[in-house]
């Protein structure tokens, strides 16, 4: 009894339960209508809540002055939910009244009832196929959009006339521009800036009809104004090309561009001496450079030439020209100063050896590329300085400050050209240089000492005997006075194999003057 | 001497006096005998007219979505009384196919039967809008712009009538103005039953008819590209 009642009550619960599941179909909703054409619509729904069972909806209608009612004649063409008219279904300036009714097994529902008017509820469907381009008038870049009807047919009868209208923006712009362009299913725009990228919608209308949705948006980037970037382009080539001409031939006539623009200064060059081998730096080097065989062969040749021009005559032979005096005073005193200079150079060298690495010959100097050192007068070398110097001067040319015969014609102030530094030479015996410590310098200021020919000068007293001259005293600056006297303060030291005479006897050189300071030039 | 004289001055009156012919006579008007001036006329005529019908119709659209904005918050709704339009009662072809099959006489009277049928109630219409100060006077104006657009249209399309009755497009058989008159007269009295709003709602679906209408006419009469 009990069980039959629990039984009984289980059956009513699941049947409850099953009923629950299942029920009547949710009242469908018409959610509208269109027409993309006048001549034919669609209309749609949304079915409601569904009952759980397999619901069929079905579309009926009837014109408002008829009362026949009839059921839609195609419910797939426009989808699903929809209801299609074709043209002989569709009848304009009339009131369609539409309702859809959804049905399953337990029952139906049904839907709002929808009134239309055909022409009321033409919308187009939006143009197709927007195509744009850009394109040039007159240098100027301008954009060419194009479009398709949404309508498939091309003759209308005159019964449809389709409007457009389309907007542009730049990409990064909010607003849009609207154009409308009627009838046409193009438009040109020519107000479009280079280098931007455009977006263009376009939307169409059938006469008095809604607008249809805007088109898919169709981008383009405007290229930069290229007929000018070509233009500055070839320019700059043309301009280029005469440039790169002139830099080839340059390049390849480098040699002799350089020796107009910066004409090679010839530089020292001691006969029979590679200076190559002097700059390497090694002793070995420099002696060979210095020592080399042909230059002792070189050195004997002049040795022998000026054997004629050693002795010094009184005679007024002497009295000659500068150039022809200096050519014989040249010869006379490069050999010999070449030997001592080899001497003193040998000495010099050791010297530089232990402190300096350059050598003797130091290139440095403020004038780069004349040849031209000045070098640190060393007083064992001062007198060979001395008779180039000497010989240098009379020639009317410049002190060389080195100890090569340097032909340059320079200016022949020298600040290094302190008389001081130079002593006469006095004689040369065998291979001794006699020098005279007697000079009459100028008395300028402290540091500046310029060399004053005239002052260098002393004037011959009286000729003693044939290999004697006397010259006057002139006065001496007392700074030279230190100088002579101690010649050795804040100097080097004498140099051996030199004999320095206080005497102011002087061997005669030339004309009545005798070049206190000789400068070789 | 003086007749020669005279002969001379006559002469150069007669060839300025022709020149002046010859240049009013190039300016587009056209005489009767030349018949490809008188097509092509027809063509600017049915233009003219079917650009009036659409500015009428679009003022007619504007007006009545005005007044269902104010005096009808919802649509469509199941208790409306259908709208019997005074204009019901002419003929109309519902479609394309309908109008492109109707013969040129007919569908030309049914375009004159129409806009003689609104000329009287669009006029009536504008004067209750204009004395009532519930309606903005945009809509007053409007109104009255309707109503002078329909008389305007109305003298156009008699126009194109008469010349196609001169060209031999259509026959004799379509009447006048006379026949104006006769075609007003059964629907006179229903126009004064009719609401503004339902007015509104008949006036902008004839207008749609009568562009509609004008333009199937045109292509059929006057053929040109994408007719």
């Amino acid at each position: 009894m009990r069980g039959a009642l629990v039984l009984g009550v289980l059956l009513l619960l699941s049947a409850a339960v099953w009923c629950h599941d299942a029920s009547p179909p949710g009242k469908p909703a018409l959610i509208g209508c269109r027409s993309p054409d006048k001549e034919t619509f669609t209309c749609w729904w949304t079915p409601g809540s569904p009952g759980g069972l397999p619901t069929v909806h079905r579309l009926y209608y009837h014109r408002a002055e008829s009362k026949d009612v009839r059921e839609c004649p195609d419910y797939t063409s426009g989808g699903s939910n929809s209801c299609y008219f074709d043209k002989s279904q569709t009848t304009l300036w009339v009131e369609y009244e539409l309702t859809v009714v959804a049905t399953n097994a337990l029952g139906n529902a049904t839907s709002n009832t929808l009134r239309i008017d055909v022409m009321n509820v033409v919308r187009p469907y939006p143009p197709k196929n927007v195509v744009l381009q850009v394109k040039q008038s007159n240098d100027n870049p301008y954009l060419f959009i194009g479009w398709q009807s949404p309508l498939n047919k091309t003759k209308t009868y005159g019964w449809v006339t389709i409007k457009y209208q389309l907007r542009v923006r730049p990409e990064k712009s909010k607003e849009w521009k609207i154009y409308d362009t009627d009838l046409q299913r193009n438009f040109s725009l020519h107000t479009v800036d280079p280098k931007v990228t455009y977006e263009v919608e376009v939307r169409c209308a059938l006469d008095h009809s809604t607008w249809s949705e805007w088109s898919t948006t169709a981008s383009i980037k405007i290229p930069g104004s290229s007929q000018k970037d070509r233009l500055l382009w070839v320019l700059m080539l043309v301009s280029l090309i005469p440039l790169l001409t002139a830099v080839c031939a340059l390049v390849v006539k480098r040699n002799s561009v350089k020796q107009c623009l910066l004409p090679p200064v010839p530089g020292p060059k001691i006969i029979g001496v590679d200076p190559r081998l002097l700059k390497s730096g090694r002793a070995e080097d420099v002696v060979s450079a210095l020592f080399g065989n042909q230059k002792l062969a070189n050195m004997k040749a002049r040795t022998e030439e000026t054997e004629e021009f050693i002795s010094v005559s009184d005679s007024r032979d002497w009295l000659l020209p500068d150039e022809r005096l200096s050519e014989k005073v040249r010869s006379l005193i490069i050999p010999n100063s070449f030997v001592f200079g080899a001497k003193t150079q040998s000495f010099e060298l050791e010297k530089a050896a232990d402190g300096k690495e350059n050598p003797v010959l130091d290139r440095s100097s403020s004038r780069p590329g004349d040849g031209r050192t000045p070098l640190s007068p060393a007083p064992e070398l001062q007198s060979l300085r001395a008779s180039k110097d000497a010989a240098s001067r009379s020639a009317g040319q410049c002190p060389a400050h080195s100890y090569v015969d340097i032909p340059t014609p320079e200016d022949c102030r020298t600040p290094e050209a302190t008389s001081d530094d130079y002593s006469r030479v006095k004689g040369v015996h065998g291979e001794d240089v006699l020098l005279e410590e007697e000079r009459v310098p100028p008395c300028p200021d402290a540091q500046i000492q310029p060399a004053n020919v005239a002052s260098d000068y002393s004037r011959v007293a009286e000729v003693n005997s044939d290999t004697t001259v006397l010259l006057q005293n002139l006065p001496v600056c007392k700074e030279r006075q230190h100088h002579d006297a101690g010649w050795t303060v804040g100097k080097k030291p004498e140099p051996p194999g030199t004999e320095v005479s206080t005497g102011s006897s002087t061997q005669l050189v030339g004309s009545g003057y005798v070049d206190s300071v000789p400068n070789f030039c | 001497m003086m007749l020669a004289a005279c002969s001379v001055w006559l002469l150069l009156v007669c060839l300025v006096l022709y020149s002046r012919l010859k240049v009013a006579a190039s300016a587009p008007t056209c005489t009767n005998g030349q018949a490809g001036c008188h097509v092509l006329s027809l063509a600017n005529l049915f233009d003219r007219v079917i650009q009036h019908s659409a500015r009428m119709h679009g003022i007619s659209n504007d007006l009545h979505s005005e007044f269902e904005l104010y005096f009808l918050p919802s649509k469509n709704q199941i208790g409306r009384v259908s709208r019997n339009c005074h204009t019901s009662t002419i003929l109309t072809p519902n479609g394309k196919e309908n109008a492109q099959r109707m013969a040129r006489e007919e569908l030309t009277e049914v375009i004159l039967k129409l806009l003689v049928a609104w000329g009287d109630p669009l006029w009536h219409f504008h004067q209750s809008l204009a004395h009532n100060h519930e309606f903005s006077n945009f809509s007053s104006n409007k109104s009255l712009e309707m109503s002078d657009m329909v008389h305007e249209l109305r003298k156009g399309v008699q126009k194109v009538i008469e010349k196609m009755k001169m060209l031999g497009i259509i026959g004799n058989s379509l009447g006048g103005l006379g026949s104006s008159e006769s075609l007003l007269a059964p629907v006179s009295a229903e126009w004064r039953l009719m609401k503004d709003y339902d007015l509104l709602y008949c006036f902008r679906r004839d207008s749609s008819k009568i562009q509609n209408y004008l333009k199937i006419l045109k292509c059929r009469i006057v053929p040109e590209h994408g007719c």
